[in-house]
C-alpha cells in the first residue's frame, strides 16, 4: 500500500518534471555531480542528457568555475539555499542565454540532494534591456530637447539684444541728422528772422517744430525699447517717493498747464521696479495735464487697496476724455486719436502698458468724451515686515 | 601760443555737428580758431603732427579735445586707447563728447582714461549752453605745458 502511494506521488513528481516549463537538475551534494536532467534544460541548454549526467554544475556552464562552484555548495549547506536572479549561460552552440537559477538543499529519506530550477528569462531580460533602451533613448531625447530650447533661447535672448541694438543705433544715428536741422532752422530764426519774410519765418518754424517733434518721437522709442528689455527685478517699493518723483519728472508741463495736482495719501508699498513705475506715472501725469479741455486741468492722484492683495494707483483727470470704442487701441504702439490739437508720439500710453506687463500689473482706463479720464493701474503690495 | 590761448581741438564725423560747434563757439564768445578733425585717424595724425599737421604754429597741440565716439575709420574709443599709451600726452585733456547716453560708452571712456564724458545736446540752445560753459571753465583753468 505504502509503496503504491510512494510510487503514485513518485509518478506525479515525474510528470512534473518531465513537463516542467522550467530546467531542473538534481544534483548529489556530496559528489556534486549531476544525477537527473529534465528534458526542458536538454532542449534548452542543446546537451544530451548524458551529457548532463556525472558532470559537474560549471563543467557545463552553470558555475563560472571550479571556485565558483565550490562556494556555491558552501552556501547551500549552509543556508540550504542559493538563488542567482540573472545568470548569463551559453548554450551547447554558442547562444547566449540569461537563466534565473535557484537552488534547493532537501533531505530526501536519509540522504540530501539537491535540486535546482533554472528558469529561461532571457526574453525577459531582452524586454528589461529594451525597455532600458528605451528609457536611455527617451533621456537622451530628454537632454537634446532641453539643449535644443536652451540653444533656441540663447539665440532669442541674442536676437533681442541685437534688437536693442538696433533701435538704439537707429534712435541714435537717426538724432544727428535732426540735430543739424534743428541747430540750423533756429540759428534762421534767431540770426536772419529780419532778412525772411513773414512766409520764410513760417517754413523756418515748420522745420524746427518738425524736428522737435521728431527728437520726442526718438526718445520716446528708445524709452519704449529700453522698458521692453531692461532686466526687472520686483522689489518692495514705497510709493510716495516715487510718485513725488514722477510728479518732478513732470514740473515743466505740469507749469506750463498750470495744472492743479492733488495727491491723496496714504500710499502703501508695492513690488515694482521703480524707474519703470515712475517712467510710467510720469507718462500718465504728463497726458492728464496734457490733453485738456479747460484751462486749468486739474488732476489727482490716490492710491487704493484692493482683494488678492492688489494695490490701484488712479490717475485722475479732467481732460478731454477718450470714447469707450478706443479705451484698448490707446496702449498699442503708434495710435494717436488726436492730429494737430495735442501734440503726442503715440508711444506714451504704450510705455505705460509694457512696463506695467513686465513688472506682472495692468493698467486700464474709465473714460468718456468731455467727462475727464481715470487711468489705473494695479500692482501686487509688498509683504508687510521690513523692506 | 601761450597758456593763455586754450586750442581746442574738435573730433567729429558729422560736418553740420562741427559747423554748429564753431557757430556757437563763437557766438559765446571763444576767440581762438577751433581744430577739427573728421575721425579717429585724423585726430590721431593731427596729435602726432603727422604729414600736414606737422607746422606746430598752424596745428598747435590742443589744451583740450572734444571727442565724438561714433566715427569712421578709427573711433574715439581707439583714439583714447591710443593717447593712453602716448607719454608725451599724459596731460591732455580728452572730453568725450558723443550722442550716446549708453552707461557702457560712458564707462568704457572712463576706463580708457576719458577727463569727462558730455552728452552731444540735441538742440541749439544745448549746443550754447554747453560752449558757454566750456568756455568759462577754460578761462578759469590753468594748464601745465603737455610735455
Amino acid at each position: 500500500m505504502i509503496t503504491t502511494e510512494l510510487s503514485a506521488s513518485e509518478l506525479r513528481y515525474r510528470r512534473l518534471f518531465e513537463a516542467a516549463r522550467d530546467g531542473i537538475l538534481i544534483v548529489d551534494p556530496e559528489t556534486r555531480k549531476i544525477v537527473d536532467v529534465n528534458p526542458f534544460l536538454v532542449k534548452f541548454l542543446g546537451y544530451t542528457e548524458e551529457e548532463f549526467l556525472g558532470k559537474e554544475l560549471f563543467e557545463i556552464g552553470l558555475l563560472k568555475d571550479e571556485a565558483a562552484n565550490q562556494a556555491a555548495f558552501r552556501e547551500l549547506q549552509e543556508t540550504g539555499y542559493i538563488r542567482y536572479e540573472d545568470l548569463p549561460l551559453q548554450t551547447k552552440d554558442g547562444r547566449s542565454v540569461a537563466v534565473e537559477f535557484v537552488s534547493n538543499l532537501y533531505q530526501e529519506g536519509h540522504r540530501q540532494i539537491i535540486q535546482c530550477n533554472v528558469r529561461d528569462i532571457t526574453a525577459r531580460k531582452k524586454a528589461e534591456d529594451a525597455l532600458h533602451d528605451a528609457d536611455l533613448r527617451l533621456a537622451q531625447h530628454a537632454l537634446e530637447l532641453e539643449h535644443a530650447v536652451s540653444r533656441r533661447t540663447a539665440e532669442l535672448r541674442l536676437s533681442n539684444a541685437q534688437l536693442e541694438t538696433f533701435v538704439y543705433s537707429i534712435a541714435h544715428d537717426l538724432r544727428a541728422p535732426l540735430r543739424s536741422m534743428q541747430g540750423f532752422s533756429q540759428l534762421l530764426i534767431q540770426g536772419y528772422a529780419v532778412k525772411l519774410d513773414q512766409q520764410g519765418r513760417d517754413y523756418a518754424n515748420y522745420i524746427n517744430t518738425a524736428a522737435q517733434m521728431m527728437d520726442h518721437l526718438l526718445a520716446d522709442l528708445l524709452a519704449f525699447s529700453h522698458i521692453s528689455q531692461q532686466k526687472m527685478e520686483l522689489v518692495p517699493v514705497a510709493l510716495g517717493p516715487v510718485v513725488r518723483g514722477a510728479l518732478s519728472g513732470c514740473e515743466t508741463e505740469i507749469a506750463e498747464s498750470e495744472a492743479r495736482v492733488k495727491v491723496v495719501p496714504p500710499w502703501p508699498a508695492v513690488l515694482a521696479h521703480a524707474a519703470t513705475l515712475r517712467q510710467v506715472l510720469v507718462n500718465l501725469i504728463g497726458n492728464a495735464v496734457k490733453f485738456v479741455a479747460a484751462r486749468p486741468p486739474q488732476v489727482r492722484l490716490w492710491s487704493e487697496e484692493r482683494p488678492g492683495g492688489i494695490v490701484r494707483i488712479w490717475v485722475e483727470d479732467n481732460g478731454i476724455g477718450i470714447s469707450p470704442e478706443y479705451h484698448e487701441r490707446i496702449f498699442h504702439v503708434f495710435e494717436r486719436l488726436h492730429t494737430t490739437a495735442y501734440v503726442g508720439t503715440g508711444i506714451g500710453l504704450a510705455i505705460v502698458q509694457k512696463g506695467m506687463e513686465r513688472m506682472g500689473g495692468c493698467v486700464g482706463v474709465e473714460s468718456a468724451p468731455g467727462a475727464g479720464s481715470r487711468f489705473w493701474i494695479e500692482l501686487a503690495k509688498a509683504p508687510a515686515g521690513p523692506p | 601760443m601761450t597758456m593763455a590761448d586754450p586750442v581746442v581741438l574738435i573730433v567729429d564725423d558729422s560736418e553740420y555737428d562741427a559747423l554748429l560747434m564753431r557757430t556757437v563757439f563763437e557766438r559765446a564768445g571763444f576767440t581762438q580758431p577751433l581744430r577739427f578733425a573728421r575721425d579717429g585717424e585724423e585726430a590721431i595724425a593731427y596729435l602726432r603732427g603727422d604729414g600736414a599737421y606737422r607746422d606746430r604754429r598752424q596745428f598747435p597741440l590742443p589744451t583740450v579735445v572734444l571727442l565724438d565716439l561714433n566715427m569712421p575709420r578709427k573711433n574715439g574709443f581707439e583714439v583714447l586707447a591710443w593717447i593712453q599709451q602716448q607719454p608725451v600726452l599724459k596731460r591732455l585733456r580728452v572730453y568725450v563728447l558723443s550722442a550716446s547716453g549708453r552707461p557702457e560708452d560712458i564707462q568704457r571712456s572712463y576706463d580708457l582714461g576719458a577727463g569727462s564724458y558730455l552728452v552731444k545736446p540735441g538742440n541749439l540752445d544745448g549746443l550754447m549752453h554747453l560752449a558757454k560753459t566750456l568756455i568759462a571753465w577754460l578761462e578759469l583753468s590753468k594748464f601745465a605745458p603737455l610735455s
